[in-house]
């Protein structure tokens, strides 16, 4: 009997490789029911009154893109529909660029204009010191504006922004990790009780069930929480039907995967137990 | 006074920041602040810091004949010039507009995004062999692991729920909503309590390990 | 670059805005390149993983030495400053944490950080020194106060008040109306409370070694051990999920490089399109040069880098 040990790994990656590409290039795509938290995060952001402020927060980065960044064009582009008022702000280096080219991609469909319906405020180092320092007040925490380069009295947006989250109705945040919604919930959810909702990688998503509902208002989980948000966002937006599309043709992928991965913990521990006998 | 000074500091900043928490009082909140400020400052210069490590190390590498020289001098090389196109864009050098992200983010769309998301997509093929050569359900416990895993795969994808009937996630929903939620909820209490007295220690003056040479 | 002659494209081959949604060709053809470069390490360590690597460090390094310096330098000390002046020069007070300081004040303090930070930078000169330990005293105060209020306050006050729920519904069904869809009645709402309390409780006990280990404890232990190991599981349950969603974005975003005008020859969708776009050729040049160095060097270290 093979012993599950001696196989060279190579060919699994093989067969893995073979299995994901060929699933893509057959395109099939399958609808998602929508889960509560998932709901909840969409109906959180429907009921926001028009021209409230809200703050979100991109804490992510390359490598977590593939679970977060269609989330986060289908939270700005739900916030934007709404004439909600978006102030940016980010603990992760690498994540402005993303906002910047989002931002420039989706405003001007819903005619915003930057200063007054959106403000980019960038990166701020010191992980858990910078949200402190955020939620202590934005205009100590930055001197300009992460896209123009402007004193932020310049900017309308922030005339309705006082210390200590004052003006702000809701915190978003897009958490890939350390800092991200841990620790947004300690320092602005702990400190100001300001509402949060998150989207975050598959890797935290356990972490938030036993803040949800007492701590966040919602959160949408992994793959599957950004695919059935947009799959709600694409109700009413005919700009992420494609992300909407891509994403199911994904999860149809994720789910032969899954079963394949299932199939391999079994496989290897039938082998295991039946090898572990056969030497008895 | 080597290790006293320091200490002082540590207990002094820790109580205002700690007392700033508890107090409306105006000008303690200003202190607050301004020490956060500190905070983000000198946490910058640490990270730039450890980058003069990483030059020096590469540096003597090639000095000394490593195998990899070539490849340490293509990682000075991309690191010195792309410091050297974004300092020329930050401070508007050689007729760039100030503050203008062009050159920067176009190096970054193109190198640093597929670079960093491909590196970690590399796991799921670890995974996958993992699951075949080593994740075995010697115990009780190891059995558990395994079958929580299961469903929540399962549970998770649209087919997975199909081929069990829909019961896979309805089981996960019980499963995450309220054992996984038990579970997380003793490790945070856990985990707050050790910041706690951790965190403590440190504001008292009690830990002083961070001292040490 | 004859070869795009080939073929008519309205995509430029060198566009600085271009953005990562719609690269230039030659953007194409590095993330390509790039993203196979990585990929080959699943056959073994090779030169192209290691230039990738090496690439990705310096890159990333560079990248984020910059926004530190831009974000955690330039715009606390310079623009504070200067902004400080400005406030000074038109008598004003500078805002700090909503609070109005005199600007001689603020500027002073900003400048005590200046000072900090040249005393943590003393450590390239003279490693073991005093002046670094004052900066790093303050940070570690500073660190170890917001880690202590904040936390204390989310993970402990409050999930304690979260968890102080009543075991019953007033909303949910009766058992008699809705057999069914169980999830909704009453008595499973008392239920899944009832696990979620006990589950806490006994995972909590699991942790507690100051007593011994009596019946009582070590059953209470036990049913925390079991709460455990399913949370555990779950956690590994979603890793997967995690990991193989990376995968497949790599694979999506080198399957949107086979056509749409990255390709040497063919219109988009057509098999000498796939052929000459840039996931193919590159490919095809890594796995060639791979074949060659395998032939020149033998087998003796085959599978160093990646077979175990």
């Amino acid at each position: 009997m093979a012993s599950a040990t001696g196989l060279d790994r190579r060919w699994i990656f093989l067969v893995m490789g073979v299995l994901v590409v060929s699933l893509y290039v057959l395109g099939e795509a399958a609808e998602m029911p929508v889960n509560e938290y998932v709901q909840s995060y969409y109906d959180t952001i429907e009921a926001l009154p028009e021209g409230t402020i809200v703050m979100l927060s991109a804490d992510f980065d390359p490598a977590s893109m593939a679970e977060l960044l269609p989330m986060y064009q289908g939270t700005i582009h739900q916030l934007l529909r709404n004439n909600i008022r978006v102030l940016n702000v980010s603990t992760w280096p690498a994540a402005p660029p993303y906002t910047r080219a989002e931002f420039d991609r989706i405003a001007p469909q819903y005619e915003k204009v930057y200063g007054v319906d959106w403000v980019e405020l960038g990166f701020k180092p010191g992980d858990d010191v910078a949200m402190g320092q955020i939620g202590q007040s934005v205009r100590s925490a930055y001197a300009k504006d992460d896209r123009n380069l402007k004193p932020l009295n310049e900017l309308p947006l922030l005339n309705d922004v006082s210390a200590g989250f004052g003006g702000i109705s809701l915190l978003i945040t897009m958490s890939a990790g350390y800092p991200g919604i841990l620790e947004w919930i300690a320092q602005a959810g702990g400190r100001y009780e300001v509402p949060i909702l998150t989207g975050t990688t598959a890797v935290q998503t356990p972490d938030l069930y036993a803040y949800y509902p007492s701590q966040l208002e919602g959160f949408l989980g992994a793959a599957t929480g950004a695919t059935q948000y947009l799959q709600l966002v694409g109700e009413q937006t005919e700009d992420v039907h494609e992300s909407r599309d891509r994403n199911q043709a994904r999860m149809l992928i994720q789910s032969w995967v899954h079963i394949f991965i299932v199939l391999l913990i079994v496989v290897g521990n039938v082998l295991y137990f039946v090898g572990k006998r056969s030497a008895a | 006074m080597k290790r006293e000074i320091p200490i002082l500091l540590t207990v002094l900043c820790g109580l205002a920041i700690t007392w700033a928490f508890f107090s409306p009082y105006g000008p303690s909140q200003a202190v607050n602040d301004e020490l956060l400020a500190w905070g983000t400052v000198l946490f910058s210069v640490a990270f730039l810091l450890g980058i003069g490590n990483l030059v020096r190390i590469s540096l003597k590498q090639i000095s000394s004949g490593h195998p990899d020289r070539y490849y340490k001098a293509l990682l000075l090389l991309m690191l010195f010039g792309y410091l050297g196109v974004g300092i020329s864009e930050i401070h508007g050098w050689f007729g760039i507009t100030e503050g203008d992200n062009l050159r920067r983010d176009w190096i970054y769309n193109r190198i640093f995004q597929p670079l960093q998301a491909t590196m970690f997509s590399l796991l799921a093929f670890y995974i996958a062999s993992a699951a075949f050569r080593a994740f075995r359900a010697r115990s009780m416990e190891a059995t558990l692991l395994l079958v929580a895993g299961a469903i929540v795969m399962l549970g998770q994808v649209p087919l997975g729920d199909q081929i069990t009937g829909g019961l896979a996630s309805r089981w996960l929903a019980f499963l995450m909503s309220y054992i996984n939620a038990a579970g997380q909820k003793a490790i945070i209490v856990g985990a707050a309590l050790g910041t706690l007295a951790t965190g403590l220690r440190i504001v008292l003056g009690l830990e002083r390990s961070y001292l040490s040479e | 670059m004859i070869a795009l002659a080939l073929q008519d494209t309205a995509r430029s081959f060198f566009d600085l805005e271009a953005g990562s949604a719609d690269l230039d060709i030659i953007g194409g053809w590095l993330v390509a390149f790039l993203t196979l470069c990585v990929f080959s390490f699943l056959y073994k360590d090779n030169p192209f993983y290691k230039f990738a690597e090496h690439l990705f460090v310096g890159a990333g390094t560079a990248f984020f030495a910059l926004q530190y310096y831009q974000e955690g330098i330039l715009e606390p000390l310079r623009d504070h400053i200067g902004d400080a002046l400005e406030h000074q020069q038109a008598g004003e007070l500078v805002q700090l944490g909503g609070y109005g300081v005199d600007a001689g004040i603020a500027i002073a303090a900003r400048c005590f950080a200046v000072l900090l930070s040249i005393m943590l930078l003393s450590r390239l000169v003279k490693p073991g020194g005093w002046a670094p330990r004052w900066p790093l005293a303050i940070m570690v105060g500073v660190y170890a106060a917001i880690k202590l209020t904040g936390e204390t306050q989310s993970k402990l006050v409050q999930q304690f008040r979260g968890m102080m729920k009543p075991l019953t519904s007033d909303t949910a069904m009766a058992w008699g109306d809705n057999w069914q869809n169980v999830e909704q009645t009453a008595a499973f709402y008392t239920f899944a409370q009832v696990v979620l309390l006990v589950g806490t409780v006994c995972a909590l006990g699991h942790f507690v070694f100051t007593f011994r280990r009596t019946r009582f404890l070590g059953g209470v232990s036990r049913v925390g051990v079991v709460v455990l190991m399913i949370t555990f599981g779950s956690m590994f349950g979603f890793t997967v999920l995690g990991r193989i969603a990376l995968l497949i974005e790599r694979v999506d975003s080198l399957g949107g490089l086979t056509g749409d005008g990255y390709q040497l020859a063919g219109t988009d969708g057509s098999v000498m399109s796939a052929l000459t776009s840039p996931p193919v050729l590159t490919g095809t040049l890594i796995v060639l040069v791979l074949l060659l160095l395998k032939g020149r060097r033998g087998d003796g270290d085959a599978g160093s880098g990646s077979a175990a």
